[in-house]
């Protein structure tokens, strides 16, 4: 199903958290929006499931007008941050609660909770308490509970919340897998850059209450285009244009821009030396502004190094507040 | 030392020092309520030293009186079920919400439960009785009864079910919602049963309290709607038949019983359910929300507001016609009293003198308890806890007829004005117990552990930790105390000499006087008694801002 978002403004007390919303997700598609806390991530999940409803702004799924449409009505699942299992409940009855309240017959209830359990590679884990579950396992029970009243949208906020570091991509890639298999529209939202690039083809950047940018992570990462953007893609050397000598506001200057060669058009004070993913980097005061730098070697901290930065690889952002 | 044991320990009485520090509370509660209880027992089965059931069976098999136990249960399962009715909407608001005056309004719910069940009596007279300000008079009817109860009771279950309700993460809800469930199903199929343990622990509660009830009833029953607990009474003072009353006791101990059995056991179901993190509320967004809010917060305001609004009117409504503080000076010197009768403001003086006495009773042996809960063996503190919790459960009436037919030995204490502060003091020690036994065990052993590697060894740990940290609990005990002292009544009838009269003991006298002279004294006692209450509550609950939810 395709999904719309025109327009979509709601405020708390006065205080916008959407503010003029405007998405579209393609049938099947595996969105992820990420923004920093307190963009208005939940927010827009709870409007898209309806839950909360927009002050202004239409909500399209599927080429119909669902703004009006209550949640239990909208058929849009939502799997919560921390998952939300009903505790006075089992395994088995957490997944069937969506069946019953569409109803579901009985015999064929039964057979689509094992199915769905089959699915989430929890087979045999119906009776199961489940506060006994860890946390790989209670999520995997709350995708299966999400699918089970086949959503024509499924939405996770920030699902990987509770997980180890570890245990993230294994995961990750179940729950894609999973959604791909039943071929239903996705949004995943999150503040980590990682996780959205692992689940989707296309990233929404949120900030302040508006998406600023929507495209593939590589084009995000080429062409940020706002300060904000650049920072969540976890761009270094987000500085303000005149540092370097731009004329635009701010810059990514990228790390393979800058050269420390005697006659650089900067110099600055080595302020550390670190080992970052396989490469030794520099820090460097410029004028008060930290710089990252290939470390060439043979610098130590306190040194005075000229710098060399290629203009011709900047990339200009504007500014907008993170 | 073990290797395995901690360095800093929790502090732990040695079996010697547990029997020291128990000695005086174990000694008080032995004699003071442990005894006069087993000597009801021992009257209601016995004649002339032998076991003798005849009295149970005459009480068993006569019509007057198992009317009077059908009215008693049946009064106090109708009570119990509006009080949740009406409680349920009030704590969702408390549990959910933030707006303005929601402390105040929450220090307000409390008012009616700490206020004097005589003076809960006198609100409900002044409203719907013979003197009505409207021209009803419904008194001896079920209606007025569970009326009064409700008003009572209603901040045991807003208060009681809305912390636990503030601990279900109301994304659950949402799930249910976003799973095909409309508003009153995933309330009816996700909520409801979570809340159910908090519902059925305080519905015992209120049970319970309905069941013993007496001040109320007294004002606003009649003889045929009336409970056990003034049937002992009156069986015991009008008609003197102690055999009787004792059986009755005996009865009404047995049903006690059971409730406490069921309320132990579901209060143990809601500790251990299960702990979500406590939601914090919020300010109500929506336009439906808001006015949800609204009109629930509203209709508590008037609820609680009105009836006490109107007894405080009404007392200022004088005998010789307009409004003014005459009944006020009633107090201070009654017109034509007979020669029998003190001046009303001698009460208030006893209920002070007593009061106190009964504040220093009430630590002494609630804060030794505490301490023996805390510091002792796990299994002692078990045992001990339960004992001193009975007096909780026994009924007031109970209470003072026991001291009635048991205290003449060793020594004839019946006649000694102390026994009034000291049957204050044995309500008390329950409330001043769980009010310290939680802090301290509610005390972080990191904090202790921080203070040993700033250099404390383990009695300035005691004292600079422990100590600290419960002293304003002890306060909130003792504040208890003193509210629960001033409006003491069904065991304090009993035990009362004429010439020294408590303040709810001087309304009683003064409503079987004709006339609006002692009428209007009655109500201004009843404010007077209002105010003092609410004022400690108010104390209590300024002095517990961090322990929201508790009782």
């Amino acid at each position: 199903m395709s999904i719309a978002l025109n327009d979509v403004c709601l405020a708390y007390d006065g205080v916008p958290v959407l503010d003029h919303v405007s998405l579209e997700v393609a049938p099947r598609e595996r969105r992820a929006v990420m923004g920093p806390s307190g963009a208005g991530k939940s927010t827009l999940l709870r409007v898209l499931a309806g839950l909360e409803r927009p002050d202004q702004g239409r909500i399209m799924i599927d080429g119909q007008d669902v703004t009006d449409v209550p949640a239990h009505r909208r058929r849009v699942g939502l799997m919560f941050q921390d998952n939300a299992l009903f505790p006075h409940l089992d395994v088995r009855a957490n997944v069937a609660y969506g069946l019953r309240m569409t109803g579901v017959s009985n015999p064929e209830r039964t057979q689509r909770v094992d199915d769905l359990l089959e699915l989430v590679g929890l087979g045999g884990y119906g009776t199961r308490n489940v506060a006994s579950l860890s946390g790989g396992e209670a999520q995997r029970v709350a995708l299966a509970r999400t699918l089970a009243p086949q959503p024509r949208l499924i939405l996770l906020d920030e699902p990987m919340g509770a997980i180890d570091q570890a245990r993230k991509d294994d995961l990750m890639i179940q729950i894609r897998t999973i959604v791909d298999r039943v071929g239903t529209t996705s949004i995943y939202v999150t503040h980590d850059r990682l996780e959205a690039e692992a689940y989707a083809d296309t990233i929404s950047v949120l900030v302040a209450g508006s998406v600023v940018r929507t495209g593939a992570p590589p084009d995000l990462w080429e062409r940020p285009e706002f300060v904000s953007v650049a920072k969540l893609m976890g761009r270094a050397n987000v500085v303000d244009g005149a540092v370097v000598g731009a004329d635009a506001a701010a810059v990514v200057v990228p790390v393979d821009a800058i050269t420390i060669e005697p006659g650089g058009q900067l110099s600055g004070t080595v302020v550390s030396t670190s080992f970052r993913d396989g490469v030794a980097e520099l820090t460097v005061d410029v004028g008060g502004t930290n710089l990252r730098a290939r470390d060439p070697g043979g610098f130590a901290a306190g040194e005075v190094v000229s710098l060399r930065v290629d203009r011709a690889k900047l990339i200009p952002l504007a500014v907008d507040q993170v | 030392m073990d290797r395995d044991r901690p360095l800093v320990t929790r502090p732990q009485l040695s079996p010697v020092a547990t029997a020291a520090v128990l000695a005086v509370p174990i000694l008080f509660l032995g004699y003071f309520f442990a005894y006069p209880l087993v000597s009801i027992v021992v009257r209601g089965l016995s004649i002339d030293g032998g076991i003798d059931l005849s009295v149970f069976k005459d009480v068993v098999t006569d019509d007057t009186l198992r009317r009077v136990a059908t009215f008693t249960v049946v009064q106090a399962l109708i009570s119990t079920a509006v009080t949740v009715a009406i409680g349920l909407p009030t704590a969702w608001v408390f549990a959910r919400f933030d707006f303005p005056g929601k402390r105040l309004l929450s220090a307000a719910t409390l008012v009616p439960f700490v206020l004097p069940t005589l003076v809960v009596g006198m609100v409900f007279l002044n409203l719907l009785g013979p003197r009505s300000i409207v021209d009803i008079d419904i008194t001896g009817s079920m209606g007025i009864i569970v009326l009064a109860h409700v008003f009572y009771n209603f901040a045991i279950v807003v208060r009681g079910v809305s912390s636990f309700w503030a601990r279900i993460d109301p994304s659950l809800e949402s799930a249910a919602r976003t799973l095909g469930a409309n508003p009153t199903t995933a309330f009816r199929t996700v909520t409801l049963p979570l809340l159910a343990p908090a519902i059925a622990s305080t519905s015992s509660l209120v049970f319970l309290f309905s069941f013993t009830s007496f001040g109320v009833i007294l004002l606003l029953g009649d003889l045929s709607a009336t409970t056990i607990e003034v049937e002992i009474w009156r069986q015991a003072t009008a008609f003197l038949r102690l055999d009787v009353a004792s059986a009755l006791a005996v009865l009404q101990l047995v049903g006690v019983g059971l409730i406490l059995v069921v309320y132990g056991w579901l209060e143990r179901t809601t500790a251990s359910e299960f702990r979500h993190h406590v939601v914090r509320p919020r300010k109500p967004s929506t336009p439906s929300e808001r006015r949800w809010v609204g009109t629930i917060v509203t209709a508590a305001m008037l609820f609680l507001g009105i009836p006490l609004g109107l007894l405080i009117a009404r007392s200022l409504a004088q005998p010789s016609g307009g409004y003014g503080l005459e009944n006020y000076a009633n107090i201070v010197s009654l017109p034509d009293r007979s020669a029998a009768f003190i001046e009303p403001i001698e009460a208030v003086g006893n209920s002070l003198r007593f009061a106190g006495i009964a504040v220093v009773i009430g630590l002494v042996v609630g804060m030794l308890t505490a301490v023996v809960l805390a510091y002792a063996d796990r299994r002692v503190a078990r045992g001990i806890d339960t004992f001193v919790m009975l007096p909780l459960g026994t009924s007031a009436v109970t209470i003072g007829f026991g001291f009635l037919i048991a205290l003449d030995r060793p020594v004839d204490l019946r006649t000694s004005v102390l026994l009034i502060p000291i049957a204050h003091a044995l309500v008390a020690i329950p409330f001043v117990v769980r009010s310290v036994s939680p802090t301290f065990a509610s005390i972080q052993h990191r904090l202790r552990e921080a203070a040993a590697t700033l250099g404390a060894n383990r009695w300035q740990v005691f004292a600079t930790v422990d100590a600290r940290l419960v002293a304003r609990s002890m306060l909130v005990g003792a504040a208890f105390a003193f509210a629960i002292s001033m409006g003491e009544f069904g065991a304090t009838t009993f035990i009362a000499r004429p010439a020294t009269p408590t303040i709810p003991l001087a309304i009683f006298r003064l409503l079987g006087r004709p006339g609006s002279v002692p009428y209007g004294a009655a109500l201004a006692l009843s404010v007077v008694l209002l105010v003092i209450t609410a004022a400690v509550i108010i104390v209590i609950d300024l002095l517990r801002r961090d322990r929201e939810g508790a009782l």
